[in-house]
């Protein structure tokens, strides 16, 4: 859901200390309790994170297809199960299909069906109304923390995309083969090309693809299996 | 001469006439056609005994046939006063054809036959009509438990025994066969009469008090009945109120855990904002507002399910009963919100009144909607509509729903104490409400609604006045 947000640009001196919280990281926090969602938000804040509230998973949704612009950085959902319309789950089916961003789930009486099935659609934590702030404040950071990492895992991969899409074909099938542990000898033989068309093709996949050794290589040709 | 029978006959018809008097105003308040046949014969007796007494000096009219008619008038009324107790009486034409018969046959026999013939057949008639008496009394006796009947019984028996002696005596030609002789007949004549007079007129009182104390006993019974009835629904309502609040439990526990979650989450913000940037009264006094503003939110939820379980009272207050359907609506909303149920209430402007007991009413209201919310929680479209309005003068709630309706048979046998359509129900939440309803003067009717769904209606009377 990240993915396709573009980047906003800080122009005030709010938007930057936004911008300095969303690199922190950024709580959504969706509770059809207005006086939850302020008590949280404050927690948040004072922990210096991001806060956005949004009173039912309609209106979160509504946003998320505005698809506006917002500053980087990890972000997590923290969703009440019991809701009118889109409970807490199906906003958790439903987000599946869109995006990554990890979700916890609480809920003030819940019976082990829901937080399992919650658990199985891959929520990172299941939270019991009332919760300590403690308990809820290590749940965010843990579900930061992996918000983080997929955002790296995904900028990473969206750069290589981006190398590997620079090489001609000819030069994709020789970093193939090379990958594999072929020589150079061989890959011309199969190719019926000279050899030194074979080094100079290597010595371009080499450079386009910003590594410097043929273990580096291999290990980006790997990646993006 | 032994005994004069004259003397006998002057004597019991004095005591005949005082101890019929003495009862008949005893008993004056009960005024029962039985007591008045009763005491009526004991009158007739009385006049008989004189008019025997008195024979000698009196013509034959009234010495003979007037005399015997009110002896055999006597026996008839008494016989009839003991079957009507029984429930029993004879046919009025029977008993006009009876005293005709017998008057016709004595007088016949008085013209032209006998003296001893006409002795004997009026002992005759005298035994049977005794023995009569006697043994509807020992029926009487025996069905009704009532022991005093049994004395009458004895009392008459003995002068149909009497009689039998008299006419075996006077067979064996030991005596005259005629009324008024001065042997041993004549005395054994008297102290039967007065034996039989004093007896059965006391066991006549002992019946009629035993019969009063009877209907005391029942009453006394009866009303405790009642009141072991009327405690016993109490507790099954307040059970059932009990139990349905129960059946709410979950949704109430989610209910009270969101100011709770708020109490706690703000109380910790203010906690942590004063331990990491010292003492700044602004936030932290906005933290504490919100906590008290939250506590406040919780007491009222623990308010309203408390004073639903609270015992009921005397149903006699002003009640406005559209507080009491938002009431109920407060307690079955965290249920609807989570099947996603739309709950589209109107209510009108005015606020309707009706007298009656707010806890008992909102169990109505909740045990509707309880089974509205029910019936729509597995459908498609998932709406309750709630109305409240006035019609001739009186309050109409009425809730409908798009679930499936009810069964013919359902419908002919729901608010039927423990017909249930719910594996886990009791089947008495719709009769309970039924008879607060009717306790209320109102009623509570169950019905599929035109287009679909069931419908519940609760009609009650509007209160007069709008209380101050």
């Amino acid at each position: 859901m990240i993915r396709d947000l573009c980047i906003r640009q800080p122009i005030t001196v709010s938007d930057r200390r936004l911008a300095e919280r969303c690199a922190r990281g950024r709580v959504v926090v969706i509770d059809d309790d207005a006086e939850i969602l302020l008590a949280l938000c404050a927690l948040f804040e004072l922990e210096g994170y991001a806060c956005e509230t949004y009173d039912s998973a309609v209106a979160f949704l509504q946003v998320l297809s505005e698809n506006g612009p917002c500053f980087p950085g990890p972000c997590c959902l923290l969703c009440d199960v019991r809701m009118p319309q889109i409970d807490g789950l199906e906003l958790q089916r439903r987000l599946k299909e869109l995006g990554d961003a990890p979700m916890l789930l609480m809920s003030g009486s819940s019976g082990a069906p829901e937080a399992a099935s919650a658990f199985r659609a891959g929520a990172l934590d299941f939270l019991i109304k009332p919760m300590k702030a403690e308990t809820l404040l290590d749940a965010v950071t843990k579900a930061l923390a992996v918000s983080a990492q997929r955002q790296h895992q995904r900028t990473r991969r969206d750069e290589l995309a981006t190398r590997l899409n620079a090489l001609t074909e000819r030069e994709r099938e020789i970093a193939q083969r090379v990958a594999l542990g072929q020589r150079n000898l061989e890959i011309a033989d199969a190719l019926g090309i000279a050899l030194r068309t074979v080094k100079r093709h290597r010595h371009q996949v080499m450079e386009k693809l910003e590594v410097d050794t043929l273990v580096d290589l291999v290990h980006v040709i790997d990646e993006m299996k | 001469m032994i005994f004069d029978t004259q003397t006998g006959f002057l004597s019991n018809s004095v005591l005949g006439l005082l101890i019929s008097l003495a009862l008949w105003t005893v008993l004056w308040r009960q005024r029962t056609l039985a007591l008045h046949l009763w005491c009526g014969g004991g009158l007739a007796a009385a006049g008989s005994s004189l008019l025997f007494a008195l024979r000698t000096i009196l013509p034959p009219v009234l010495g003979f046939t007037l005399a015997t008619l009110l002896a055999f008038l006597m026996l008839v009324l008494k016989l009839q006063a003991v079957r009507l107790t029984l429930d029993a009486p004879e046919p009025a034409s029977r008993l006009v054809i009876l005293i005709l018969a017998f008057l016709a046959g004595h007088q016949l026999l008085l013209l032209g036959g006998s003296e001893s013939l006409r002795y004997v057949m009026v002992s005759v008639v005298l035994l049977v009509m005794n023995a009569r008496v006697a043994w509807w009394a020992r029926r009487l006796g025996r069905r009704g438990g009532q022991r005093s009947a049994d004395w009458i019984a004895a009392a008459f028996a003995a002068m149909a025994i009497m009689f039998g002696l008299r006419l075996l005596s006077a067979a064996l030609g030991a005596s005259h066969p005629r009324l008024l002789t001065h042997g041993y007949d004549s005395l054994l004549l008297a102290l039967t009469v007065t034996f039989g007079i004093i007896v059965s007129n006391i066991a006549w009182l002992g019946l009629a008090l035993e019969r009063l104390i009877g209907a005391q006993v029942t009453a006394a019974a009866a009303q405790a009945r009642s009141e072991e009835n009327r405690l016993l629904s109490e507790r099954i309502a307040q059970l059932e109120r009990q139990r349905s609040l129960g059946l709410l439990s979950a949704s109430l526990a989610h209910e009270l855990n969101q100011p709770l979650t708020a109490i706690l989450t703000n109380a910790e913000v203010a906690q942590r904002g004063l331990r990491s940037s010292g003492y700044d009264p602004g936030p932290t006094l906005a933290f504490l507002d919100k906590i008290v503003h939250n506590t406040e939110r919780a007491r009222q939820i623990v308010e309203h399910i408390r004073g639903f379980i609270r015992p009921a009272r005397a149903p006699r207050e002003p009640v406005d009963l559209a507080q009491v359907i938002l009431d109920v609506i407060e307690l079955v909303a965290a249920e609807a919100r989570g099947q996603h149920i739309d709950l589209d209430l109107r209510l009108p402007q005015p606020p309707l009144w009706v007298t009656g007991d707010p806890v008992q009413l909102s169990q109505i209201v909740l045990n509707v909607l309880r089974n509205a919310i029910e019936a729509v929680s597995q459908g498609e479209r998932r709406e309750i509509e709630i109305r409240l309005d006035q019609q001739d003068g009186q309050a109409r709630l009425h809730v409908q729903d798009c679930g499936p309706g009810l069964s013919p048979a359902a419908l002919r046998q729901a608010g039927q104490p423990f017909f249930t359509t719910k594996p886990q129900g009791l089947g008495l939440g719709l009769s309970i409400s039924r008879t607060i309803a009717e306790q209320h003067g109102g009623d509570l009717a169950l019905t599929n609604a035109a287009g679909g769904g069931a419908l519940a209606e609760l009609r009650l009377p509007l209160r007069p006045m709008r209380p101050n």
